[in-house]
């Protein structure tokens, strides 16, 4: 090695030393202010604040059980004009529902100490019906049937208080049925819509509010995209069923009542909760 | 002899003379009187106060429900036509919301909102063959929210408003022989309101970040429908036509409601924080 190349080396050393050298004065840089205690304080505290800081315990399982009001969107809002078109449903142009209505049962288990992060499990039903809180149509009707199991996870801001925020991911994985009854000018004709697996997700927000150690109720909204994963359509060999259809159908292809349609609705939820291994505070 | 025993006398003298010493030594050792204080522990909590004020701004996704949630993700224009729905389905908007305590524990606020929201056939939907159509709503309200955790850093909330819209737009429809026709919807005012629920996160004591859903029911009140004005073969003019009617078109019973998710930040004014000693 020449004396340029030794010269570039020791250059090279004496840098990596007084980086690390740097390194460590601006550690102790950080450290140093730690050392300084500031003892200053308004005043004693009352009751009320030793109450805050008092720590409660957390839920180590949660059982919540109750019913929702849904509101469909995108391909689930169908009912233009607030009335089943079956035209529309069909051409497999919308779901031909607006509203619904389901129950759930969700076991909530705290994965750790201080249980704010738990893991949903959650069973629910949802019923979406073109003829739910509007008024039936002369064109026809028609029903779905939604059984749901979900698994995701959820923070709780305050497990250990009263009044409990939390907000929630789920997985979701549902098994869609229906049936519909269209009419025409000469007869009803019934169409069984056969069950669909479906994948999707929801994103939930809301809270709980303990009455007691044992017992509260919960209220929240909840965002479901029930068939994101999943979709398709394909022909029925029995004309008086079909199946969900909702995957888009290109080219010259005719799959009746088939479509690029979205199983997306929001639900507003109320139940009651009942709570083990929890000790509130106020 | 003599001198040797004289030597070893000098020598024991020596030896008891240092002794002597030695035992001065020893009792010039003072006592130890170091005092080591007793030590005690400072419990202190830090506890901010109630906002003074909360501006709250921030920026939405909208999804279109009911009659505002176009089918198969494009534009319609025989349903546009028929006034069966009105042709969009997406939208993006922003708030600005100012929130005043009404009382001193800060449960309840009221709130001062404008919002800007605007929809289009054609956002999130590439599908025009037909036309396109766009919506602005220029929006204010003022409502009340119920605050669950106004001295905590995150703050959670629940609240509805009576909201006023003034929406307008305009739609560009393509016929079948390839014609465009403009149809511009003028300004018309509606009344509906907002329900709301969101979190703000004070991550430190003036500024944070919100996040929030809310539903929208824009035209609940005043709908109506009057025939389009032509102002020229390609042109006309109407109002929202959102009243049911069914010999007018572009007329229809339908609903402006729709849904937003928003994320924004929260500035806190007239926040103190508050230093607790814990007694022992």
């Amino acid at each position: 090695m020449n004396k340029r190349g030794k010269f570039i080396i020791r250059i090279i050393l004496i840098s990596v030393f007084l980086q690390f050298a740097c390194m460590a004065a601006f550690a102790q840089d950080d450290i140093s202010p730690i050392s300084k205690k500031d003892t200053f304080y308004n005043s004693i505290a009352d009751a009320r604040i030793i109450n805050m800081i008092k720590p409660g315990k957390a839920p180590r399982v949660t059982i919540s059980l109750g019913g929702s009001y849904n509101i469909g969107h995108l391909d689930l809002a169908a009912d233009d004009n607030a009335s089943f078109r079956k035209d529309d449903f069909e051409s497999g142009r919308n779901f031909g529902t607006r509203y619904g209505y389901g129950g759930y049962i969700t076991g909530k288990f705290a994965i750790h100490k201080e249980g704010n992060v738990r893991l949903n499990v959650t069973a629910a039903y949802n019923r979406f019906l073109s003829n739910f809180v509007i008024s039936e149509s002369p064109q026809g009707k028609v029903f779905y049937n939604v059984f749901s199991g979900a698994l995701g996870i959820e923070n709780n801001f305050n497990p250990d208080k009263k009044a409990k925020p939390f907000v929630g991911l789920d997985l979701v994985v549902s098994m869609i049925s229906g049936e519909a009854t269209l009419i025409s000018d000469t007869a009803e004709f019934k169409l069984k819509i056969k069950n669909a697996i479906r994948f999707g997700a929801s994103v939930n927000l809301g809270f709980e509010y303990a009455f007691s150690n044992n017992a509260g109720i919960q209220l929240g909204y909840k965002l479901t995209y029930a068939n994101l994963i999943g979709k398709e359509s394909k022909t029925s060999t029995n004309p008086s069923e079909t199946y969900l259809n909702d995957e888009k159908v290109t080219g010259e292809t005719v799959i009746p009542y088939a479509g690029w349609k979205q199983f997306l609705y929001s639900s507003i939820f109320a139940g009651v909760n009942i709570y083990f291994g929890m000790r509130n505070k106020k | 002899m003599i001198a040797g025993m004289r030597k070893i006398s000098l020598i024991i003298l020596v030896i008891c003379a240092g002794s002597i010493f030695a035992q001065r030594e020893e009792i010039t050792i003072k006592v130890d009187t170091i005092y080591t204080p007793k030590s005690t522990k400072l419990k202190i909590v830090k506890v901010w106060s109630v906002p003074k004020f909360i501006l709250h701004f921030n920026a939405s996704y909208n999804s279109g429900s009911m009659e505002l949630s176009g089918h198969n993700g494009g534009f319609s224009l025989a349903d546009f036509s028929l006034g069966k729905t009105f042709g969009a389905r997406h939208g993006f908007g922003a708030n600005l919301i100012g929130k005043l305590p009404l009382s001193k524990k800060g449960n309840f606020w009221l709130d001062i909102i404008a919002g800007f929201d605007r929809f289009q056939s054609n956002l999130f939907a590439s599908n025009t063959e037909e036309g396109k159509v766009y919506y602005n709503s220029f929006n204010g309200g003022i409502g009340a929210e119920y605050n669950f955790t106004p001295t905590h850093k995150m703050k959670y909330y629940i609240g509805l408003n009576p909201l006023v819209s003034v929406i307008s737009g305009k739609s560009q429809l393509t016929n079948p022989d390839n014609n465009r026709i403009d149809v511009k919807i003028k300004s018309s005012v509606r009344i509906g309101y907002s329900a709301f629920v969101g979190f703000e996160y004070a991550f430190e004591k003036s500024v944070g970040l919100n996040v929030g859903l809310k539903f929208t029911h824009a035209n609940l009140l005043l709908k109506k429908s009057e025939v389009a004005v032509q102002e020229s073969d390609a042109n006309s003019t109407m109002p929202l036509n959102d009243a049911a009617a069914d010999e007018i078109q572009f007329a229809g019973w339908k609903q402006f409601a729709y849904f937003s998710g928003s994320v924004g930040f929260s500035y806190f004014f007239g926040v103190k924080e508050k230093r607790y000693k814990i007694p022992n």
